[in-house]
């Protein structure tokens, strides 16, 4: 494993995340600080060059900085702006390598960012410049274009890469790369702050006497363990120096899900039309979906990922129903989307990835298949769910399930038309053999049963004449009731959860009823004659 | 150069009945042989569904049958129109009764997409899936869509025809002009599905529709064994356009047993006079009056 780190102090960060804060060409020149209230005064919290180069550290209180440095220029410090901005800028880092996290030291909020580059380097490689040296010159221009000060490390460990950053580029201002396997050697010089240790640690160990890194090597470790009073600050002394060592394991935990398949395409000039996009999405997808093909799998959930020229980062994502590698498909899916990215001033990188793909097989395309496409394509029909669902939301698109419940609204349930493998002969079988069930029910079910008033009635029995969308009818036929009790295995008893306006019963009186016109109904007096509140009565439907 | 010259002198000789004799031999010929190799592969891949391979539409009813165009019928835009204010359950069960008859006439039917705006849901409620069993189609048989506007409607109808995947479409909106029913005719002509619009009875806008059908409900003929009870779901239905073909009117029942049409009895026609009454003392006093 490669890792490499890029330790941006917050002062840097800050300034980048906040356009109205010090900011322009004097900025490189005056001395700056960040400051935050603690112990009762006002302290430097970072400083940028100028600002340490004239004396000044971190800690120290704002009267006694001013008198230092009189043309001090000052901000208060906004700590979780200071994450944001990490944060979009480890997404950002993604066009790298999927494999980023921010890093922070011990008891200290998150200072940089480590990118896993393993596998990632060699496309960075020109020339007579290796893939590792490329990327981090990349890396550096970009983020000095982006007005970011960066130190960065690269080596075989998070640790050894964090330590360089941190001790070893502060000086040098540049990127250091650790060759394989020699980063004992590398951090032998390095102070021990380097390690990510907290600071109480790190005056421990400073007081007594050891200073650099290369001083731990050569101190028996039940030695080391025994000058603390606490295990846990010796353990925590010997892990990150193992960590460092590459002695232990220290795995990246990505911000996001690593895609399981990723393409990328960089652009020399930036594109910004809508046709340049179209075209090169084309080319990522022909890139993604041999690759799918080869391991035999489908995609689930794709995304695009836009990254701009102002170090922005715009996505658009498509989900299929059933995994998928159709390039054709994946294509029309994402056409619908594409007007969602703003591309800004440009964009210089698109990056394609599959980040859900599941197992499919290939298919063997049939020899006596109709030409003229006549032929029903089990696919088709997964299309025809995936553009629908992915332009208006897969809540939309439903299919219905049947549910054990005595409650008609509850009977069923709308699920999103998710694999519907084309139409089964199996599910076919109650179409020609099916046996409506007694009694019967409406094909469609009112959202809320509709409040009807009953102008005559018999008691216990289904209305005379009633009024329901201010049209007064007269029953002619009824059949009923069906008597519907609350279910009460099922805690909240279901009747009265579903419209809120339940008799003391809750039971309810079901009638299938036909007005004089012929058109039918389907009622239900709600609770029972004589209890305290009286009863009323809902059209739940219409039967054809 | 000769040979031909002595082909047109010979042939000269053969009368001019017997010339055109031959040329429709050889095209009975041509077409048989055509036919033949169209059917073949058809025949191997047993799941082909094709609207082609399947038996011609009829709605059962022959009256009707005669009116519609055949087997054109699965390529057609229809219309169902309520025909007052209270018919819009009728109608939607007779376009029900309808798609139940075309996938029931399909050898492997896709599903039926549903598309209903937000209105037309507040209006008639979501689709039920024991009520549309009891109406003879699985709620395995529908794909619903319940959008927010009506053009959204439009556009899922038109992606569900072009899929040529479904058995049918139909559509719940409230507003489709001349240009959307004529987008949504081509496609379902070019597809060879179904489409059926159902429209709110006060809409009486142009449009490029095959049918239409106004369907208003009718009082039931009393079950045999329940004099009380509502019947088989009974509709008067209006064909009030019919594109190159007759138009009618006719009075249907729907069996959803059987998932057949039929033409209901006249005789039932009378109204229900029985006031519902489930305690049964009536009994004697209806038995007299029936006798």
């Amino acid at each position: 494993m490669r890792a490499q780190t890029q330790a941006a102090g917050s002062g840097q960060t800050s300034s980048a995340s906040r356009p109205d804060s010090f900011d322009g060409p004097a900025a490189a020149h005056t001395p700056f600080a960040l400051i935050e209230k603690a112990d009762n005064a006002l302290r430097l919290v970072a400083l940028n060059g100028p600002a340490e180069y004239r004396g000044l550290v971190p800690g120290v209180a704002l009267a006694d900085a001013k008198a230092m440095v009189p043309g001090l220029v000052t901000r208060a410090a906004e700590p979780e702006a200071d994450a944001q901005a990490l944060l979009g800028l480890a997404h950002w880092a993604n066009r790298y390598t999927p494999w980023v996290t921010v890093a922070k030291t011990d008891g200290a909020e998150p200072d940089g960012l480590f990118l896993d580059i393993t596998g990632a380097a060699h496309l960075f490689a020109t020339g007579d410049m290796g893939g590792e040296e490329g990327l981090l010159r990349d890396l550096a221009a970009r983020l000095k274009a982006a007005g970011l000060t960066a130190r960065l490390g690269l080596a075989d460990t998070p640790g050894a890469a964090h330590a360089i950053a941190v001790a070893h580029a502060r000086r040098t201002a540049g990127a250091v790369i650790v060759p394989p396997g020699t980063q004992a050697d590398a951090l032998r010089a390095l102070p021990v702050a380097a390690l990510r240790l907290a600071p109480e640690t790190v005056l421990t160990l400073n007081r007594f006497g050891l200073k650099a890194i290369g001083q731990l090597y050569d101190i028996p470790r039940t030695a080391l363990a025994r000058r603390f009073d606490s295990d846990t600050a010796a353990d925590a002394v010997l892990l990150r120096l193992d960590q460092a060592l590459g002695r232990a394991a220290e795995p990246i935990d990505p911000l996001a899900p690593a895609p399981a398949y990723r393409t990328r395409r960089a652009f020399a000039e930036p594109i910004a039309e809508l046709g340049a996009i179209e075209a090169a999405l084309v080319a990522l997808a022909r890139d993604l979906m041999p690759a799918l093909a080869k391991a035999e799998e489908g995609a689930r959930r794709l995304s695009l990922h836009a990254y701009r020229v102002d170090g922005t980062v715009k996505t658009a994502a498509i989900a299929l129903a059933e995994p998928g590698r159709a390039a054709g498909h994946i294509l029309r899916l994402f056409q619908e989307k594409l007007p969602e990215i703003d591309p800004g001033f440009g964009i210089d990188l698109l990056l394609l990835a599959a980040d859900q793909v599941e197992p499919l097989a290939p298919a063997q395309t049939s020899l006596t298949a109709r030409l003229d496409g006549a032929d029903a394509d089990p696919a088709r029909l997964g299309h025809l769910v995936d553009r629908l669902a992915n332009r208006f939301g897969p809540a939309r698109i439903t299919a219905l399930e049947e549910r054990a419940s005595h409650i008609p609204e509850r009977a069923q349930c709308a699920v999103p038309a998710g694999r519907m493998n084309g139409h089964k002969r199996a599910d076919a079988a109650p179409l020609n053999g099916h046996k409506p069930r007694k009694p019967p029910r409406p094909p469609q079910l009112f959202e809320r049963p509709e409040p009807i008033t009953v102008l005559a009635e018999i008691p216990e029995g289904p209305p005379a004449s009633f009024t329901w969308r201010r049209v007064r009818r007269q029953v002619a036929k009824a059949e009923g009731p069906e008597r519907i009790a609350p279910e009460w295995w099922a805690g909240d008893g279901g009747l009265e959860a579903c419209d809120g306006c339940g008799g003391a019963s809750g039971l309810r009186d079901y009638y299938r009823i036909e007005d004089t016109g012929g058109r039918r109904y389907w009622v239900y007096r709600d609770g029972l004659f004589g209890e305290a509140q009286q009863p009323r009565w809902y059209v739940h439907g219409l039967f054809p | 150069m000769g040979v031909p010259n002595r082909q047109r002198r010979t042939e000269g000789t053969v009368s001019r009945e017997q010339r055109e004799q031959r040329k429709r031999a050889d095209l009975a010929r041509l077409k048989g042989a055509i036919a033949r190799l169209e059917r073949a592969p058809a025949r191997l891949e047993s799941r082909a569904g094709g609207a082609c391979d399947a038996a011609p539409f009829s709605v059962g009813i022959d009256a009707i049958d005669n009116r519609l165009a055949g087997a054109d019928f699965r390529h057609q835009l229809h219309e169902v129109c309520p025909a007052g204010f209270n018919d819009g359950a009728a109608a939607r069960g007779f376009c029900l009764g309808l798609v139940a008859r075309l996938s029931d006439a399909l050898p492997a039917p896709g599903p039926v997409l549903w598309c209903q705006s937000a209105l037309t849901v507040l209006d008639y409620g979501r689709p039920y899936a024991q009520g549309l069993g009891d109406l003879g189609l699985g709620p395995s048989h529908f794909l619903f869509a319940a959008l927010a506007r009506e053009d959204d409607v439009l556009w899922a109808l038109e992606e569900g025809l072009k899929a040529r995947a479904l058995a049918a479409v139909i559509g719940d909106v409230s507003r489709a002009g001349l240009t959307e029913s004529r987008r949504l005719a081509l496609a379902a002509a070019a597809c060879g599905i179904p489409c059926f619009l159902i429209r709110p009875f006060s809409e009486r806008m142009a449009s490029a529709a095959a049918t239409r059908w106004c369907v208003t409900a009718r009082p039931s003929a009393a079950p045999a064994l329940d004099a009380r009870a509502p019947g088989l779901a009974r509709w008067q239905v209006d064909l009030t356009r019919n594109r190159g073909g007759r138009l009618g009117s006719f009075d249907i029942e729907w069996n959803h047993e059987t998932r057949r049409f039929h033409l209901a009895q006249t005789l039932a026609d009378r109204a229900a006079d029985a006031r519902p009454n489930p305690g049964g003392w009536e009994r004697a006093d209806q038995l007299r009056l029936s006798a």
